[in-house]
């Protein structure tokens, strides 16, 4: 290692040079064990006050928001005002019966395991292909994403607006059936054209996210690829894939938790109905019962509630899901 | 001289590509067929659409639906998209009691506001907690980190009711500072984004600054963000078009003052009040604009620079 250059900077003595491998090195004399602490103890005053609200705001908000949604699902709604009663599982009791008794959350939670492999089982890798085959360059690629990133790009509204002329008005007359009202609110129909519109409208569902991680990949990678011949599934599938596993686990685990949380588009479409739907689903419900303008707060323990018995299933769903992915999934090498 | 050869439009495709672009380019056509529907709708008399022989087919050109209506053109009324400005309104609750009409000018400037308060807020408290958590050991960073984590795997599910409980209690409903202070947060799938953006930057730049004497926040504000300033604006466009686009929040804690967005809704949720589809089409068009501008602006910037990792926390 040889010292080729010495400067002085603010004082400091820096000695430059390129060691055996020809690598450019540069030291910085070290600082006396004061003057360390002194740096470590401004560093640490630095991150109390930069992290300071960020933080205390994240955690200020999760705590009392969460303490409350607890708070409140002990609670009861009587002559205009929640308080707590002598019967605080009231509300858990209501949803319980409301699952396994009177069977009234049934379709909520049907239309919710089917807008689950709708938009995760079957929508997850439809989004990753898409994505994958404008990453390929397929003829018109430049167009074509712009095009996939319209819905991201436009008020969803602007498509429920369009898609209910479309179909509620234009279509029956087209087919000559006056009937054909798909969207009519207490139709079967209402909740099948809804989760349609909205695995079409979500069909390129992550797509500057899949992107930039295939942008990722090494070329030599794609490029070894290419020497031994690949195929594009098979390039998909043994590089793509495993590549940006961590991309897709993030997304798989999110789209688990929509089982819950998911409304689809249907608010956007018949906006809030307390009284059971054929489109009910688990987001919807409640959504719609904390929401809608005549419900007042009268609906707030009852939600609460319920939030916390899914919370006490998503959870370890959510962790099992997690690890197994993590654990089972593709690996890079 | 070299000549570079010309690209050719098609090229030879295999099985996956081939299905894919039969199937993206049907899925292509399918949107453009019902933008092209909600354009068609938009430039029709709204008793021309009613009537109902005119769902499919161009405007009308019959003089009467012609009479007293400006900028027609082989029938197609575009002065529907004048009525935007003077009958897309939506009723807000006015400081004294009562409702006021809130026009499409208003709802625009009050989306603009929003998005642009909402986008920079959120990014603000994004960057500072990844470039800490990327950048520094200390004894708090994998809670930090874990939070996010937390949050974006286990969300507790359920608490819009205490949500707006709270927020009304704390005075935070109804004002846009309340609603930032209420709804920006460090947490979300962005942090991770700016987490490895700044990764991925040498710690080299900051060491060489700190022997110049820069002190922790200047290498931050004058040599970190710079550094990512791309994923930085991109972000702040898709959240920018994400704010303009949402109108579940506005519509819960800031309902007097309606967005665009919102206003869709309300205007969408009026069917049976009169309101023309020819009308309602227009407003969504015209809505449209502004994003469509946008992103054709920066689609470049948007579609390079935003990239997430795992979950691994």
């Amino acid at each position: 290692m040889e010292v080729q250059n010495e400067s002085l900077r603010e004082g400091v003595k820096i000695a430059e040079g390129e060691n055996e491998n020809g690598t450019h090195f540069s030291a910085i004399p070290q600082k006396p064990k004061n003057a360390m602490r002194e740096a470590k103890k401004k560093e640490k005053i630095f991150l109390f006050f930069f992290l300071l609200y960020p933080v205390g705001q994240a955690l200020f908000f999760y705590l009392t928001i969460n303490l409350n949604s607890i708070l409140l699902a002990f609670q009861k709604y009587e002559n205009g005002i929640i308080s707590f009663t002598g019967d605080p599982f009231f509300n858990f009791r209501r949803v319980l019966q409301e699952i396994f008794v009177t069977g009234e959350l049934w379709t909520p939670m049907k239309n919710s395991a089917i807008l689950l492999v709708l938009n995760t089982v079957i929508g997850l890798p439809v989004h990753i292909i898409v994505a994958y085959a404008i990453f390929r360059k397929i003829p018109g690629s430049g167009f074509y994403k712009i095009m996939l990133f319209l819905p991201n790009m436009m008020s969803s509204m602007i498509f429920v607006i369009s898609f209910r002329t479309l179909v509620q008005d234009a279509l029956p007359l087209l087919l000559k059936m006056d009937s054909l009202k798909l969207l009519d609110v207490h139709r079967e129909s209402s909740f099948w054209t809804v989760a349609l519109f909205g695995f079409w409208l979500e069909f390129s569902g992550g797509l500057v996210i899949y992107l930039s991680a295939m942008a990722g990949i090494p070329v030599d990678v794609l490029e070894y690829g290419k020497l031994e011949n690949l195929s594009s599934i098979k390039e998909f599938w043994y590089v793509v894939v495993p590549l940006i596993f961590s991309t897709i686990t993030t997304y798989l685990v999110i789209g688990i938790t929509k089982f819950f949380t998911s409304q689809g588009f249907f608010f956007s479409f018949f906006s809030a109905y307390l009284d059971p739907t054929p489109f009910d689903t688990l987001g919807y419900v409640f959504f719609a019962r904390v929401v809608a303008a005549d419900a007042g707060i009268r609906n707030y323990p009852y939600t609460s509630a319920a939030g916390l018995l899914f919370t006490l299933v998503i959870g370890p769903l959510t962790i099992i899901a997690k690890t197994l992915l993590e654990k089972y999934g593709p690996s890079e090498e | 001289m070299k000549i570079k050869p010309k690209k050719k439009f098609f090229r030879k495709m295999d099985v996956l590509e081939t299905i894919m672009f039969i199937i993206i380019t049907l899925y292509v056509f399918s949107m453009l067929l019902v933008l092209f529907y909600a354009l068609l709708t938009s430039l029709k008399h709204f008793m021309d659409f009613e009537r109902g022989n005119k769902l499919f087919g161009l405007p009308s050109t019959d003089k009467q639906y012609q009479y007293n209506r400006p900028l027609v053109v082989f029938g197609m009324q575009f002065g529907n998209y004048l009525d935007v400005f003077t009958r897309f309104t939506v009723d807000a609750s006015k400081a004294g009691g009562g409702v006021r009409p809130v026009y499409f000018v208003e709802m625009l400037w009050n989306s603009l506001l929003y998005s642009v308060a909402m986008s920079a807020g959120s990014i603000l408290l994004q960057v500072m907690a990844a470039y800490a958590c990327a950048k520094y050991d200390f004894k708090l960073k994998n809670f930090i980190y874990g939070f996010v984590i937390l949050n974006m795997t286990i969300p507790i599910v359920g608490t819009l009711a205490s949500k707006v409980d709270i927020a009304t209690s704390l005075g935070l409903k109804g004002n846009l500072l309340g609603l930032m202070v209420l709804n920006c947060s460090y947490t979300g799938m962005y942090f991770l984004v700016f987490y490895g953006a700044f990764k991925s930057v040498s710690w080299g730049y900051a060491e060489a600054a700190q022997i110049d004497g820069a002190g922790h926040l200047r290498i931050f504000v004058e040599i970190m963000v710079p550094l990512i300033r791309a994923t930085i604006f991109a972000v702040f466009i898709l959240q920018f078009i994400a704010h303009y686009n949402e109108y579940y929040t506005p519509m819960i804690f800031w309902p007097d003052r309606p967005t665009i967005a919102y206003g869709l809704f309300m205007f969408q949720s009026s069917v049976e009040t009169g309101v023309s589809a020819p009308l309602k089409c227009a407003s969504a068009l015209v809505s449209a604009i502004p994003m469509m501008a946008l992103f054709i602006a920066f689609r470049n910037i948007i579609m390079g620079n935003v990239s997430v990792g795992g979950l691994k926390g």
